[in-house]
């Protein structure tokens, strides 16, 4: 392992026991936020009879990134042994 | 002082380094290229299902750190405690062996279940292996499970707060710093590694004026200090429990990981090094084959190191989490049998601890042993005598913010758990507030014995019970994939004989006192109210039944499940490679 991968390699391993879980905690709450905001906003396309509005429209170009992965959360069959806690 | 380098924990450390090396460049490479078969090719679930939030690829270095930091918790710490009352070396001898052919074994294996199977978590594994009812019955058995686990740490911090005076005071100052933490980082924004150096000095801080005040006092709140201590913390977790993540739960996990991990490097330096500081092995070897109020060594010491030798709860963090994002196969060696491989090497630092004690803290079931041992082994090196009050509340707060934080998840998961499980006209249970009350008070009755010990082992039987099923469901699906499914189902199977038979011995032991022949195991102040003392062994009695039954029928499924797999009547499916 040559010098350059090995710093890599530490600044990576630290990140994920100091820093990992509090990223991807605030991640997971950020999309819960965003996926509300979403279904409000775009509910139609998972078959929800919500009407379209304007403002669906004007924020569209923004919105487009995110659709794939939030119409995957909103439709995956979820488990309640998928909650449990990360640490014991 | 100078003493004999096998007079003391370090060649032990370095002997059990060698079989993990050889378990992990050996045995786990083995078993990785000829039965799994991983391929850099193979697309996993993080890319196939990509959606930036639960699955993504994750770097393997991130990974390997973010699954230790995971699994290695309390469990690997206070395991070998009740294990080293048979000698340190039987202690030694599971742990290495546990983690060399048991424990990577279940956690390397299940995340490669959930890669193969579209990231499909143990609910739905169980699923596809045994039914709807299977499924059914492993929720029922994880709901037992949380109440049980919750007794302990429960009964743990509030043991801890009254016995380290000072220690209540401290962790007070920890919390307020993962508020202060949660505020700077959430409302503020502000730079990560300025909050992370406030944390770490805040956290020194707290534990300085611990140390400095030390009060309150032992048994401050009189014989029923430890309960009142109980419901104190009780309302913590029950705020803890309902506010919004970012509030508590989040930012005080992020505190607590700098002193445990500070701590578990501590512990391991000072265990290795232990020839030049002096600090001798103390503890007899081998103690003998039965303890009193423990048991016999078969079953009950490979079910008291549990997290550190095998968990089942590593199955669940593996399937539900860590299998969703790796960005490759190949890296479910290092992520899956490392991880778990370096946690074997803190449960031998931590029994190291409990080496150089007094035999006599060990003989009397004093878990402050742990403390005072970590003391011993770092102290030499952190300013000898001068510093052993502050490593002392160091060490025991260590402890407490361990099980605080991984408590505060516990009952939120069982909040969640309870409104996902009692529906129609139960439902009720499952509210926010009713749930959250539940999932503390039920723990609080469990504890009020005082007999950690006999908790500890339900808690490690019922752990060591779902490592067995994940075991025989990696068997299951490896023998529909046509290949050598016996690095499974051995382990597999030993681990569900030894636990079925631990669960046995508990239902025995509460059976004696719940049938008058014994006196009931409690500890004063309930000694004096023997009728209470006796229903809550007639309640542990039942409790161990129906895990026990729970148990067998999980185990009579899964293993028929296996052996129709192995006779080829199941069809063969997406995860063969």
């Amino acid at each position: 392992m040559r010098w350059e991968e090995f710093k890599r390699a530490v600044k990576e391993f630290l990140f994920g026991l100091f820093y990992f879980d509090l990223y991807w905690d605030t991640k997971k709450e950020a999309a819960k936020l965003r996926d509300a905001v979403n279904l409000l906003l775009m509910g139609e396309l998972l078959g929800l009879p919500l009407m379209t509005t304007p403002i669906m429209l004007r924020l569209l170009p923004y919105l487009l990134p995110e659709i794939e992965g939030w119409k995957q959360r909103q439709l995956r069959e979820r488990d309640i042994t998928e909650e449990v806690p990360e640490t014991v | 002082m100078q003493v004999a380098f096998l007079e003391t924990p370090s060649l032990w450390i370095i002997g059990a380094l060698v079989a993990y090396g050889f378990a992990y460049y050996v045995y786990a490479k083995w078993v990785d290229e000829h039965i799994w078969e991983v391929s850099e090719k193979r697309v996993t679930p993080a890319h196939m299902y990509l959606d930036g939030v639960e699955y993504f690829p994750v770097s393997r270095y991130v990974l390997y750190g973010f699954q230790f930091k995971s699994i290695a918790a309390l469990g690997p710490i206070l395991g070998p405690f009740i294990a080293v009352a048979y000698g340190w070396l039987p202690a030694l001898i599971w742990i290495v062996i546990g983690n060399m052919f048991i424990g990577w074994v279940q956690d390397y294996s299940t995340i490669m279940l959930t890669v193969r199977n579209e990231g499909r978590s143990m609910g739905p594994l169980v699923y596809n292996a045994i039914g709807e009812r299977g499924r059914k019955i492993l929720l029922a058995y994880l709901l037992f499970y949380l109440l049980i686990i919750s007794a302990v740490f429960i009964y743990l911090v509030s043991l801890f707060w009254n016995v380290f005076p000072g220690s209540f005071i401290a962790t007070i100052g920890i919390i307020i710093t993962g508020l202060i933490v949660g505020e700077l980082l959430y409302k503020y924004k502000a730079n990560i590694f300025g909050v992370t150096a406030l944390a770490i000095i805040l956290t020194l801080i707290s534990v300085g004026i611990g140390t400095a005040v030390a009060w309150p006092p032992k048994n401050f709140f009189g014989p029923w200090s430890v309960q009142v201590w109980s419901i104190i913390l009780a309302i913590i977790l029950f705020v803890g429990a309902i506010v919004p993540l970012p509030k508590f739960i989040t930012p005080m996990n992020f505190v607590a990981v700098f002193p445990a991990i500070g701590g578990v490097l501590l512990i391991i330096f000072g265990a290795l090094i232990s020839p030049a500081t002096g600090i001798k092995l103390i503890q007899p070897a081998f103690k003998g084959w039965y303890v009193e109020n423990v048991g016999p060594i078969f079953p009950i010491l490979f079910v008291s190191i549990a997290c550190g030798a095998i968990s089942g709860w590593h199955s669940l963090v593996s399937t539900s989490t860590t299998g969703k994002q790796l960005d490759v196969e190949t890296d479910a060696r290092p992520v899956g049998a490392g991880a778990m491989l370096t946690e074997g090497l803190l449960a031998t630092s931590a029994l190291a601890a409990y080496m150089v004690v007094s035999p006599d803290l060990i003989a009397k079931g004093k878990i402050s042993a742990f403390v005072n041992g970590a003391t011993l082994l770092t102290a030499p090196f952190l300013g000898g005598d001068a510093s052993k009050a502050y490593l002392l509340t160091f060490f025991s707060i260590f402890l407490v913010i361990y099980a605080i934080t991984v408590q505060a998840l516990v009952t939120r998961y069982w909040r969640v758990f309870s409104a996902e499980l009692f529906r129609g006209s139960w439902a009720w249970l499952g509210n926010k507030y009713i749930a959250t009350a539940t999932g503390l008070i039920l723990p609080i009755i469990f504890a009020l014995t005082g007999s950690w010990i006999n908790l500890w082992i339900y808690f490690g039987g019922s752990n060591q019970l779902l490592a067995a099923m994940a075991l025989t469901l990696v068997a299951f699906y490896v023998a529909k994939m046509n290949k050598p499914s016996w690095y499974s189902a051995v382990p597999a199977a030993f681990m569900t004989v030894v636990t079925l038979s631990a669960l046995l011995w508990e239902i025995y032991t509460f059976g004696l006192s719940t049938f008058g022949i014994k006196k009931p195991l409690a500890k004063p102040p309930l000694t004096q109210y023997p009728g209470a003392a006796w229903a809550l062994n007639a309640l542990f009695f039942v409790i161990g039944i129906i895990l026990f039954v729970l148990g067998i029928y999980m185990s009579y499924a899964l293993w028929n499940a296996y052996f129709k797999a192995k006779r080829g009547e199941v069809e063969a499916k997406a995860v063969s490679p």
